[in-house]
């Protein structure tokens, strides 16, 4: 990769159908690209979500935020807590089922619960919120 | 010969069987949920019977459903590919009870190998060692948790029922004991319908290596070698390979017989799969029977390429009476075959991913094989297993199976979805794979390792191919080099610049 400050052109070709040719300093490569809402890129074995601001998704695993929705398409099995309930830090809140696979959302830090806004059986989508929670001041 | 065939599956092993019904000009008769209505197998088989919502419960697990399919088709037999309901000894009973041929072993020889206390007895009378581990009769928790006392910790508590590694728990500390039995307890009935849990002793850093077997029903028994699958992440595999390079011609010969024996043992028909554990290396490796899978592998590819032989065209013709083409002494391994499992799943947090396949293009290379599920326009749901699709690299030595499988996964490009293939690279470039010193606890142990180097940024030229693919999504149409429009995006502005 180039080093700060160096010289380095870069030219795209669009070949269609979702292929691009990459010229980087002469050398050239294939890339792929599908544009949707963010744009996917493949470029020799990797994948990078680009959304139309410019900047790299990042997957957000400690954020407090994210931690509360559905990471993924699921179906809620079990919810372990009800409003009103004081929770503790990484205390369980609820299980979810995706794939064969058990996944235990669970509180980042201690509060209480406001609202639960899902229920045993519903299947959830990523990014939907599942709970409330008042982590105080 | 059969004129027509149901395949009680879906995804990239329905595919592979009605592939294998056209070339043996025999109909095949896929089966579907509503969630896999216009899915590549519902589309591929030459019928398609719809067989309830979406729900495996509800449709692939439904014996009911499929036998009534497997009727109102017309078809003769049953393939029940792997998963799914391929080892559950009802539905080979149920087709034999139909007049329909169930493409497997017998329904008790089934039932036999799914108990873990029954495998390991007949294999143990075969005279093949067994890993210490029990079934305890009174199946109360404290009765499990002194079970895994008395074998000792550290344990593996997984349901009686059941295999890959579904429901499975390593506990290491006494304090983990209780969770562990209650997980592994509901995670067996979700799966399987039954809770009944098993302890095994776990065995440190072994390899995994199996057998293929085949029987026919005229007493002939083959085994087709081993297949190394140690790279498996919460004991799904994820990388296969065959010959092991853990295996001296000696214990080669060894485990063979001993898997031919256990296979004799139980009367068994059709192909299976006698699974080992082995620890140390060389001469002096022991290996452990670990249980027989009544079914065909997913990894079944890689045998297939080094042996020379279809195992799914052997399954058919074994189950229509014939006997198998083939004595041990006609098969032997040829060159090296690595596959490599593109699972449709984030490859730092292992999540698996939903979504639809905005761009799908398979590769085609010397000796690079795609048995795949889906094609691109394909929705991947979350109701089923995340695999799309396996990678199988053919070379005359490990090396360049190695290199194929490498130089193939890097130019498989699915976009819309976030798949393994960036992991799959970096353990097929790992120094570690690369000489061959792995272990089941290979992905555990190199995790962090990993995930560090997938964790990047996108470089500058990912972001000039994101802001060609933007504005060539709204500009006139693309006629040639240097003719992506510059637009108000300021990403177009990369192309052609100096960074």
């Amino acid at each position: 990769m180039s080093r700060p400050g160096s010289e380095r052109s870069l030219d795209v070709v669009a070949l269609g159908a979702g292929r691009y040719q990459l010229i980087d300093n002469g050398r050239a490569r294939i890339a792929y690209a599908a544009a949707a809402s963010d744009t996917w890129v493949f470029l020799d074995g990797r994948v990078f979500v680009v959304p139309a601001g410019g900047t790299a998704v990042r997957r957000a695993a400690g954020d407090e935020e994210a931690a509360l929705m559905a990471p993924m398409p699921a179906t809620v099995v079990t919810i372990h807590v009800s409003p009103g309930q004081e929770v503790a830090r990484d205390g369980l809140l609820i299980t979810l089922e995706a794939m064969k696979m058990e996944l235990p959302i669970k509180a980042p830090r201690a509060g209480r619960v406001t609202a639960v806004s899902c229920r045993p059986g519903e299947l959830v989508q990523p990014g939907v919120r599942l709970m409330e929670i008042d982590y105080g001041t | 010969m059969f004129k027509r065939i149901l395949i009680a599956n879906r995804g990239e092993i329905a595919v592979r069987v009605i592939r294998a019904c056209r070339e043996m000009g025999i109909e095949s008769v896929a089966v579907y949920s509503d969630a896999d209505r216009a899915s590549l197998h519902t589309t591929l088989a030459d019928r398609a019977v719809r067989i309830g919502p979406a729900a495996a419960s509800e449709s692939y697990l439904s014996i009911e459903a499929i036998i009534d399919a497997a009727r109102a088709s017309g078809a003769q037999a049953v393939h029940p590919g792997y998963g799914f309901l391929s080892e559950n000894q009802d539905l080979a009973s149920a087709c034999d009870r139909a007049g329909l041929t169930f493409i497997g072993p017998p329904a008790d020889v089934i039932a036999g190998m799914g108990s873990k206390i029954v495998a390991r007895r007949l294999a143990k009378e075969a005279g093949v060692p067994v890993v210490p581990g029990e079934t305890p009769g009174d199946q109360s928790d404290e009765s499990i948790a002194a079970a895994a006392t008395t074998i000792g910790l550290p344990v593996l508590i997984k349901p009686s029922e059941g295999g890959g590694g579904i429901g499975m728990k390593e506990v290491r500390d006494a304090a983990q004991l209780a969770s562990a039995i209650a997980q592994a307890r509901r995670e067996a009935l979700a799966a399987f319908g039954d809770g009944t849990l098993y302890v095994e002793r776990l065995i440190e850093a072994p390899r995994h290596v199996e057998f293929q077997v085949i029987a026919d029903h005229h007493g002939h028994v083959v085994h087709l070698f081993e297949r190394e699958c140690s790279i498996q992440r919460r004991h799904q595999k994820v990388i296969e390979e065959t010959p092991s390079i853990a295996l001296t011609p000696s214990l080669r010969e060894h485990m063979g017989a001993a898997a031919v024996a256990v296979a004799r043992a139980t009367g068994y028909r059709n192909a299976g799969t006698i699974e080992f554990l082995l620890e140390g290396t060389g001469n002096s490796a022991r290996f452990y029977f670990l249980e027989m899978n009544t079914r065909l592998q997913v990894e079944h590819p890689v045998t297939e390429l080094v042996v020379g032989r279809d195992l799914v065209r052997a399954q058919i013709t074994v189950a229509a009476g014939k006997p198998l083409a083939w004595s041990q002494s006609d098969l032997s391994q040829r060159g090296h075959a690595i596959e490599a499992r593109v699972y449709a799943e984030d490859p730092i947090s292992h999540l698996p991913q939903a979504g639809p396949l905005l761009l799908y293009r398979q590769p085609s290379m010397p000796g690079v094989r795609i048995d795949s599920g889906v094609i691109e326009g394909s929705e991947v749901g979350v109701h089923y297993d995340p695999l799309l699709a396996k990678l199988i690299a053919w070379g005359e030595t490990r090396d360049v199976a190695r290199a194929r499988a490498v130089a193939a996964l890097r130019n498989f490009p699915i976009l819309g979805i976030k798949t393994n293939i960036p992991m799959l690279v970096e353990v097929l470039e790992h120094p570690r794979f690369i000489e061959g010193s792995i272990d089941t606890r290979f992905l555990d142990t190199e995790a962090v390792a990993l995930a560090a180097r997938l964790s990047t940024e996108p470089p500058a030229e990912v972001l000039a191919v994101a802001a060609a693919a933007r504005s060539s999504r709204t500009s006139a149409p693309i006629s040639g080099p240097g003719s992506v429009r510059a637009d108000l995006d300021p990403w177009t502005s990369l192309r052609g610049t100096r960074v």
